[in-house]
């Protein structure tokens, strides 16, 4: 209960924030849409514009403006795409959620995988290639892995699309075709996020690893004669995977932020691509609703950590 | 194994849902797509759009006006002709018969009054109606616009940009702005709208066939987000898109078709003239001496630019006239004239009463190299600047609310009426965007007489002399004009508009060029 309490005031601690950074931002928002147009606005228009998106009310009406929609279910009236929030965010996100779901899930896998590999074959010298690879890909920006594997797998092989998430006209029109299209845009993405934080899991898991290699409860399992497989996942790697477990829950709610630069490369419509849009253009509702859902993701991501440890530490469970 | 499973079925969940969702229909139709690094323009109605250009032209294909233009000038669209009437002043237009709206419905004199009338009460950013006082149905095919007084960008920026609703849909529509069913996007143009797709900045239009002007050659045309236009085209997942300068001898190569766009976006040097010494004319004329502007366009633009006129417009305006007062890079001229202001070169750099003159330039992100430039350029003349980079939206602010010394922002728009000379010096914001900048009496007398002089070569000699005015009193100084490129697969014969689509967006894509037929699709 006192947790629920918690996540609660952290909340409207955070829908605060979410109304005040926006507008802490240096800049105009009229002047961000209309640009130069600005200077050819007919006063009447400027004053309409102002009304229309409610900039000539005074902060606080504004706040309770948006505290009132907001316990209606209304995210408000993006500036930019002259229509409602969750309209623009809801398609976004349905795309990020599949874009940066596949590649967490598949990162996070792999991740696991090669870092218990690595830590139990570091004497191979594979694995010190398989590190050193690592690092290279951890420190590489994602738009530059991007842009290479758009070069590659698209123009000079032609194997993938150029841009978005699905045929902008189908050719057919069954829905297996057009999951298989969805699939086919994906691919390049995907393997551009998972390069980007597959590395860094791998990493962290190997360095984890290593520090339960020789614990006791692991002679204690070979004394009693369990097997190398189980006692590699069930024993060493679910000891190692506790710190692995709190970076995810963070990176569960940030993994769309770390996509925009992979979202802009394949014009992939996702809400990371779309925040940053909203930023640039200072679209107040847009970047509200979209932080709001991000704010909500970063609590799922940790109170599923908080799931997962338990899960995964009986001493954590045995305290509760 | 089942446990796999488990793992794979969100995935395979989402992609069916999506697939469930959002699955459309159609068969495999010619495409003819235009990548777009922006996408989404907003929704393409009349008053949907987002006011920058890109939102005008979707909306374009969709709707008409009473005339519109090609690459030498007006052309007649829904009205077949028009003529003047000197008193009161007023336009009248005699419509097409026959034409039809999307929905079937005929199109007359009273959707046009209509229009008038529904645009005086819901400000639209394109269409500045007050010039007009009303709008009167003479008969079923005729409308006479009365206007309050002579004004000369009317066909430009008013029979020309705006576009004609019909009645019978929108009489009903309170907030325009929010009408987004499928009939706000019924009108009279070439095209129907068959997809807009927000997240993808997708606009797929299809031909109308019963459009008065004939069917559309081109069947289906739409405009798409892209991440990089250029690789898109040369994979030919895309038929055009803008590209870079180094791109177009290997695109030519290629056997793509690569267009010049005219030169009407500038860069310009603000200056704050609530602050001394930008304040003083001296001072600023010994700026643009201090830069040598073929010289920052080889630099900073690799030679794909013009150098700035001092007069705002460029040698691609229709307008354009060479100002006698130039500016030639003369280190020794700027040094006369700083030292005209009592300032005295120093090691430090250039001091008066003991302090030494240092200034901020204030840039974007998009400006970077140029700004570099100017610093060298201004240090080398022994001024002391400091550079500072901030985000557009700040940049823009901080020049609106004087918070500068110097600043690099740009403009487009210099290739339509010069009534944007009007709009850049004397409009309600000009001195907002120009540093708190007053034009001289004189200039500001040049600069209304135009906009209501109708006789076209009084009005050229007058905005010739608006140029020279502008020259001499250098409110802020011309930098460069950049060259923009666009590439594409040579099938439809685009073509630039004389003076820029409607009231100047300075793009290929004028809808007129579909109405003929396209070339084959092998090329290139």
């Amino acid at each position: 209960m006192s947790r629920v309490l918690g996540y609660l005031f952290v909340l409207i601690f955070i829908l605060g924030l979410n109304f005040a950074l926006p507008r802490l931002l240096p800049g105009d928002p009229l002047t961000a849409l209309v640009g130069e147009q600005d200077l050819i606005l007919t006063p009447e228009f400027r004053q309409e514009l102002r009304q229309r998106y409610g900039l000539d009310q005074p902060l606080s009406q504004q706040f309770v403006h948006y505290l009132d929609n907001l316990l209606h279910g209304d995210l408000g009236y993006s500036f930019y795409h002259q229509a409602p929030v969750l309209t623009v965010i809801g398609p976004a996100l349905l795309w990020t959620t599949l874009l940066c779901g596949v590649s967490f899930l598949l990162s996070t896998g792999l991740g696991v995988w090669l870092g218990v590999e690595l830590a139990l074959q570091r004497t191979r010298s594979w694995a010190a290639t398989a590190v050193g690879f690592c690092l290279v890909f951890e420190s590489l920006p994602g738009f530059l892995v991007g842009m290479a594997l758009l070069l590659v797998f698209s123009l000079k092989l032609g194997l993938f699309p150029f841009f978005g998430a699905l045929e902008v006209v189908p050719r057919v029109s069954r829905p297996v075709a057009f999951g298989l299209g969805v699939l086919w845009h994906l691919i390049l993405p995907t393997v551009t996020l998972v390069l980007a934080e597959l590395p860094s899991v791998a990493l962290l898991v190997r360095a984890s690893m290593l520090k339960v290699l020789r614990a006791p409860f692991v002679l204690a399992a070979r004394a009693r004669g369990l097997g190398e497989a189980r006692i590699k996942y069930r024993y060493q790697a679910r000891n190692a995977l506790l710190p692995l477990i709190t970076r995810l829950g963070l990176r569960f709610g940030l993994l769309w932020a770390v996509a925009v630069p992979v979202e802009v490369v394949f014009a992939y419509p996702g809400a990371g691509q779309l925040l940053f849009q909203a930023l640039l253009k200072r679209d107040y509702p847009l970047i509200q609703g979209l932080l709001l859902v991000s704010i909500l993701a970063v609590l799922a991501g940790n109170a599923l950590a908080e799931w997962g440890y338990r899960l995964a530490d009986p001493r954590v469970r045995s305290q509760a | 194994m089942l446990r796999k499973l488990l793992w794979l079925m969100p995935f395979v969940l989402i992609v069916a849902g999506i697939g469930l969702l959002t699955a459309g229909g159609g068969a495999s139709r010619p495409q003819y797509l235009i990548g777009d690094l922006q996408g989404d323009w907003g929704f393409p109605s009349p008053f949907g759009h987002n006011p920058r250009g890109p939102g005008y032209l979707r909306v374009s294909f969709l709707f008409d006006t009473l005339i519109w233009k090609n690459d030498r000038g007006f052309v007649p669209a829904l009205a077949r002709t028009w003529e003047y009437q000197k008193s009161p002043p007023a336009y009248v237009f005699h419509l097409r018969p026959g034409v039809t709206w999307h929905d079937g419905q005929p199109l007359t004199a009273q959707d046009v009054a209509f229009t008038v009338e529904y645009f005086k009460k819901h400000p639209h950013p394109w269409v500045d109606l007050r010039p007009v006082k009303q709008a009167e149905v003479i008969d079923p095919q005729t409308v006479r616009l009365v206007l309050s007084q002579p004004y000369a960008p009317f066909l430009e920026e008013i029979a020309g940009t705006m576009f004609i609703l019909p009645r019978h849909i929108w009489q009903q529509v309170e907030d325009p702005r929010r009408f987004h069913a499928p009939q706000a996007t019924v009108g009279s143009g070439p095209y129907k709208l068959a997809e807009y797709r927000r997240e993808h900045g997708l606009y797929r239009f299809e031909a109308f066939e019963h459009y008065y002007q004939g069917k559309p050659a081109v069947p289906e045309i739409s405009f798409v987000q892209v991440g990089n236009g250029l690789v898109a085209l040369k994979g030919k997942a895309v038929q055009a898109a803008d590209v870079p300068p180094e791109a177009v001898k290997e695109l030519r190569g290629q056997g793509f078709t690569v267009l010049v766009q005219p030169h009407f976006f500038c860069l310009k040097l603000l200056f704050n003239h609530r602050k001394f010494p930008q304040q003083d004319l001296a001072f600023r004329r010994a700026l643009a001496h201090a830069l040598n502007l073929p010289e920052l366009v080889d630099q900073t633009l690799r030679g794909h630019g013009q150098p700035g006129s001092p007069g705002l417009l460029p040698p691609d305006s229709p307008w354009y006239q060479a100002p006698k007062t130039t500016y030639p890079y003369d280190p020794a001229a700027a040094s006369r004239l700083l030292t005209s202001l009592g300032y005295q070169r120093t090691p430090q750099g250039w001091a008066k009463d003991g302090q030494v003159l240092e200034l901020e330039l204030l840039s974007g992100p998009l400006y970077a190299r140029a700004a570099e430039y100017l610093k060298q350029a201004f240090q080398e003349s022994g001024l002391t600047v400091r550079l500072r980079q901030v985000d557009h939206s700040i940049l823009d602010q901080r020049v609106k609310n004087q918070q500068f010394d110097l600043a690099l922002s740009g403009h487009g728009g210099l290739g339509g009426d010069p009534r944007i000379i009007y709009d850049m010096t004397l409009g309600p914001l000009a001195a907002e965007f120009l540093g708190g900048y007053q034009p001289s009496p004189a200039l500001a007398r040049l600069l209304t007489d135009q906009l209501h002089t109708l006789d076209e070569a009084r009005r050229r000699r007058l905005v010739a002399q608006v140029q020279e005015q502008l020259a001499q009193e250098i409110p802020s100084l011309p930098l460069y004009y950049p060259t923009w490129y666009l590439g594409h697969d040579g099938r439809i014969p685009w073509f630039f508009t004389k003076g820029g689509i409607a009231k100047g967006i300075p793009v290929y894509f004028n809808k007129m060029a579909l109405l003929s037929a396209p070339a084959p699709a092998s090329s290139p």
